[in-house]
């Protein structure tokens, strides 16, 4: 399960993704941009054509980073991708 | 309206009406009287013109419920000609809960209705020996017998007032029972369900016996340059739309970021003891939207964002329809009281808003005494038969009543947590998750540094509002200050900087007066043009940062006169020490070393006073005999 939030401005979007494996944060976030990208805006990205993640969070379903490193992202039940906010 | 002020010669200074509205509750004395051009120009309006007023009328040698506390209620030069966001208005006096400044600010019609009814602000002065509201009907003014309101609930009580004085476009903003009771977290609600929430100003309402204030205006309002104020108004609302928090706000409302917490760790969890909990998503906005939200008008006058909700719940025990929780009392009846019934939080917000009480300190009060009773320091005999569990919302929405009415431990709560703490014992303090007296915003310094100094040095203690910087801090540059980059919101350096810089420009909106929601898409460049348009005065950015900075410091030099000093620019130490389990353990902000960094920016003295030099570089001077006597 991939849950996106505000990486789309305003929408809330939970899917279910196909990733060639082992999947890498890196796998994936193609898989996404490649899907979504006509709705990201550009500062979301960066030159490589991934996630700018300065603001875009990466983490599991209890909070924990995840990153570039990690050799295979798929024994987590979710991954998350959020642009944080400050709610008021 | 007469039009705009006359200034120097033939110069006008449009965007205001130039009056001051003086009401005397203790003789029933109505007076209008021109202010300065001065205070105009160097402190904007608002929570500015509020201060440069009330740093001179509240004297030192008084207590807080004496007739010489004011309510100050003030707009800006951005309100009352549906420029985005700008359905502000401010209420501002010395605050019962803290002893210090307080302003405190609500959206709806109020501001709308003030400004085209000829004022740019009012005060309340004085005392009355019965129950009264104020009616502003343009240029006709009457204090008017509210004994029919008297004791009611905040929606009934502005119903009657509705009726009474014959207005049907007004505004009104009114206090509940707990205003009248002068529970000092006691706050004025109106235009379904808006608060000008922190510090306890319902409780100085209560105090003079004004139940209300109904306003209703209709005049035109005068800006320098129509064609281009028209332009502006069209380019800010579709940057403000354009951007992704609002998108987001639209949606799902400002508690969207309950879900992302999840992953920022920023919302407070038992208190602010733990770090992890499993009930963020079931009340998140996201979720919100798919249950009990429903679609309604009106929103905030004049604002593209439009992130307020509303709900109904047809169902069950909590059956309700009204204003939908926002993010901060989310955390408060939420995840600071590890309760994730959404519908019972909704019924929480409601129960504040009828009695008229700020939910945030409400819900740390409640979370306080939770824990207190966890502990051992507090038992049923205290909670009038309560078990005070955590996460029950039974207990949560017993101990509101119970504040509202000061009745059993809600006497004590209603005090507020660092007054209810000393009176405990037993350690309580420690867990007493304070700032100056006021219960912290939801917000955690761990999770964005910047949040530290800010808290620590806001005018009115734990404020999120007076300087927003989790608009900034991982995002958000502001290169007019000289922030060309968004800051790790991590960085162990940079945050005195970033906290003094968003603070001076904050202290700005809350004068012009707009929404700090608007400041993800308005600078200081873009708020210079505005209030050049406006005005007619010419302001660039520098002018707009350096009035910020007039009006923070003379909030501070207000503070100064009552006591407050270095050694209460500090943090609770329980966020002082790693947030296990959360996305943020072991980020702990040096408050120490941010503050030496605050400190030398700002130039203040190593006892937390604003030095000579900066005051007379800003305009201060007339406040340098007061500090330094």
């Amino acid at each position: 399960m991939v849950r996106l939030y505000n990486v789309i401005p305003g929408k809330s979007i939970e899917d279910t993704l196909e990733c060639q494996v082992p999947v890498t944060l890196e796998r994936l976030e193609r898989e996404i941009i490649k899907r979504h990208r006509a709705e990201l805006p550009g500062e979301y990205l960066n030159e490589d054509g991934l996630f700018n993640h300065r603001l875009i969070i990466s983490g599991d379903a209890k909070g924990n980073r995840l990153d570039y490193r990690h050799p295979d992202i798929a024994g987590g039940s979710e991954v998350w991708f959020m642009v944080p906010m400050v709610g008021g | 309206m007469d039009g705009p002020v006359t200034i120097k010669g033939d110069v006008k200074l449009n965007g205001y009406t130039g009056k001051l509205l003086r009401v005397n509750l203790t003789n029933g004395k109505i007076t209008v009287e021109e202010i300065p051009e001065s205070y105009l120009k160097d402190y904007i309006g608002g929570s500015g013109l509020a201060v440069r007023y009330l740093y001179d009328e509240i004297p030192v040698d008084s207590d807080v419920f004496d007739e010489n506390n004011k309510l100050f209620f003030s707009v800006g030069p951005l309100n009352g000609k549906m420029f985005p966001t700008s359905g502000r208005f401010v209420v501002s006096c010395r605050s019962p809960l803290t002893g210090i400044w307080l302003d405190s600010s609500a959206s709806g019609r109020f501001a709308y209705n003030l400004k085209r009814a000829g004022y740019d602000a009012v005060s309340v002065e004085g005392k009355s020996d019965k129950p009264v509201y104020l009616m502003i009907d343009n240029d006709r003014i009457e204090i008017r017998d509210a004994s029919m309101a008297w004791g009611k609930m905040v929606s009934e009580a502005i119903k009657g007032i509705f009726d009474d004085s014959g207005l049907k476009k007004a505004s009104c903003f009114a206090i509940g029972p707990a205003g009248e009771k002068l529970v000092k977290m006691a706050c004025m609600i109106g235009d379904t369900g808006k608060a000008a929430g922190r510090g306890g100003s319902g409780a100085l309402m209560g105090s003079k016996k004004l139940k209300a204030v109904i306003v209703y205006g209709n005049q035109e309002m005068q800006v320098s340059d129509e064609a281009a104020w028209k332009d502006l108004i069209k380019e800010l609302t579709a940057k403000i739309n354009a951007h992704p928090v609002s998108e987001a706000l639209k949606n799902f409302g400002t508690s969207v970021a309950m879900a992302m917490t999840i992953q920022s760790g920023d919302a407070p969890i038992k208190n602010w003891k733990d770090g992890a909990w499993d009930g963020f998503m079931n009340i998140s906005g996201i979720t919100m939207a798919k249950t009990i939200l429903r679609k309604h008008e009106p929103q905030c006058l004049a604002c593209p964002i439009r992130c307020c909700r509303y709900v109904e719940i047809d169902d069950g025990p909590y059956q309700m329809k009204g204003e939908g929780p926002e993010y901060e009392t989310m955390g408060s009846f939420g995840s600071m009281c590890l309760n994730d019934n959404l519908e019972s939080i909704a019924y929480a917000n409601m129960l504040c808003n009828e009695y008229g009480m700020d939910t945030i300190s409400v819900g740390a009060s409640v979370s306080f005494a939770m824990e207190a009773y966890e502990k051992g320091i507090i038992s049923k005999e205290d909670t009038g038969g309560v078990a005070l569990q955590w996460g029950s919302a039974e207990a949560i929405l017993a101990i509101i009543r119970q504040i509202a009415n000061r009745e059993s431990l809600g006497a004590l709560l209603g005090e507020g947590v660092r007054t209810a703490a000393e009176k405990l014992g037993h350690g309580a303090a420690d867990f007493a998750i304070e700032v100056k007296g006021l219960e912290l915003p939801m917000h955690d310094p761990r999770a964005f540094f910047a949040f530290g100094p800010t808290y620590a040095t806001s005018p009115r203690g734990a404020c999120h509002t007076h300087g927003y910087v989790g608009a900034y801090d991982g995002q958000g540059v502001m290169p007019e200050a000289g922030l060309d980059q968004p800051q790790d919101p991590h960085a162990m350096t940079g945050k005195g900087f970033l906290a003094k810089i968003v603070q001076d420009f904050d202290s700005v909106v809350q004068s012009a007066v707009i929404c700090l929601f608007a400041t993800y898409s308005i600078g200081p460049t873009e708020m210079a043009r505005a209030l050049t348009i406006a005005t007619g005065v010419p302001f660039n950015a520098q002018d707009v940062l350096k009035t910020g900075e007039r009006i923070f410091n003379l909030q501070r030099a207000f503070n100064s006169r009552f006591g407050i000093t270095s050694a209460d620019d500090k943090l609770p130490a329980r966020l002082l020490t790693s947030k296990e389990g959360s996305p943020v353990a072991g980020f702990v902000p040096n408050i120490k070393e941010q503050l030496a960094e605050y400190y030398d920016v700002r130039d203040w003295e190593v006892d937390g006073k604003p030095s000579k030099s900066k005051l007379k570089e800003i305009g201060l001077d007339f406040v340098i005999g007061d500090l330094y006597a």
